[in-house]
């Protein structure tokens, strides 16, 4: 979800005291590895990739510390950035190809606001956005999954706000019509 | 319109960020609501420290700016590859549009200048 002011300042401290001391950088993955991993999961759908992708990710930004400007931007986006450029390369499999309903996410992560969303249903949604194309998958991921503002996803997809609001709306659309026709409904 | 719509969802979408919890509600027809509570942060301890001893036995060499340049390059080539080979959506309708009042505009101009040429205006 969206950061405050004392959650950036907070951020802009870590990624100082990491820039000085890469142990520090211990921090700085503890409070994100469950967003880039969770991220990543979401757009392949394989654990094995996930895990892969994030640790790639997290490498990149040891690499990248010591010339990493603070933008005021949530360091987060710098790290979604890198994993979707790194998703984007990654082709030894296709996207989604082992995340099944009966054993994926949908059976092993507390589902607090979703008790109304029965199994069925997500399955549907999770292979409706399976189909969408990457950067829609992608946009749809960055706005309701890492609760970022169209500037900020516009950054991590080297995208206008204009385009992302409408990548946002064409897969909305998207999935409103896949998920009808699946229901039988016109 | 679209653009209308789009804006219309995208405040929906901020106001929900926000924290107003019924924003999407009846957004899109329940879509956009389905969609607001699909994605739960996954835990995944075993993964988590795996890529931790991955990390500590990694030691990074620090890069230059003109790697990172080309870096930047390469990942905008390959987005262009990904709108050509379908995987991202490009507006090819307004593309091939836009090339086609182009190619008109330097035909037409072609075309009046040779005649300018051959035929002066008395």
């Amino acid at each position: 979800m969206r950061k405050t002011e004392t959650e950036l300042e907070e951020e802009k401290l870590l990624v100082e005291a990491a820039q000085r001391d890469p142990t520090a950088f211990d921090k700085l993955y503890d409070r994100y590895f469950d967003q880039i991993y969770s991220y990543v999961y979401y757009h392949c759908g394989s654990r094995e990739q996930a895990e892969d992708i994030t640790a790639a990710t997290f490498q990149r930004a040891l690499e990248n510390l010591p010339n990493f400007k603070w933008r005021g931007l949530p360091y987060s986006a710098w790290l979604y950035r890198v994993a979707t450029n790194l998703l984007a390369r990654d082709r030894r499999r296709p996207a989604w190809l082992e995340l099944k309903h009966e054993d994926s996410l949908a059976s092993d992560v507390p589902e607090p606001d979703t008790a109304w969303l029965d199994k069925e249903a997500k399955g549907e949604l999770y292979d409706a956005i399976r189909g969408l194309p990457a950067d829609q998958r992608q946009a749809v991921l960055l706005r309701f999954f890492a609760g970022m503002r169209n500037k900020e996803v516009g950054e991590v997809m080297n995208r206008s706000e204009g385009a992302v609001k409408l990548l946002v709306f064409r897969a909305v659309t998207s999935l409103r019509a896949t998920l009808r026709a699946e229901d039988g409904t016109s | 319109m679209t653009h209308r719509n789009a804006d219309l969802l995208s405040d929906a979408i901020d106001r929900w960020l926000r924290g107003e919890s019924d924003a999407l509600r009846s957004t899109m027809h329940g879509v956009a609501g389905a969609l607001s509570g699909a994605f739960p942060e996954v835990e995944d301890q075993l993964a988590r420290e795996r890529v931790r001893r991955r990390l500590r036995a990694y030691h990074p060499e620090p890069r230059g700016p003109q790697e990172i340049l080309l870096e930047r390059a390469a990942d905008n080539i390959e987005r262009i590859a990904r709108g050509v080979a379908g995987e991202e959506y490009v507006p090819w309708p307004a593309l091939v549009g836009a090339a086609a009042v182009v190619v008109g505009a330097v035909v037409i101009a072609a075309y009046l200048r040779r005649r300018g040429v051959v035929e002066p205006v008395s």
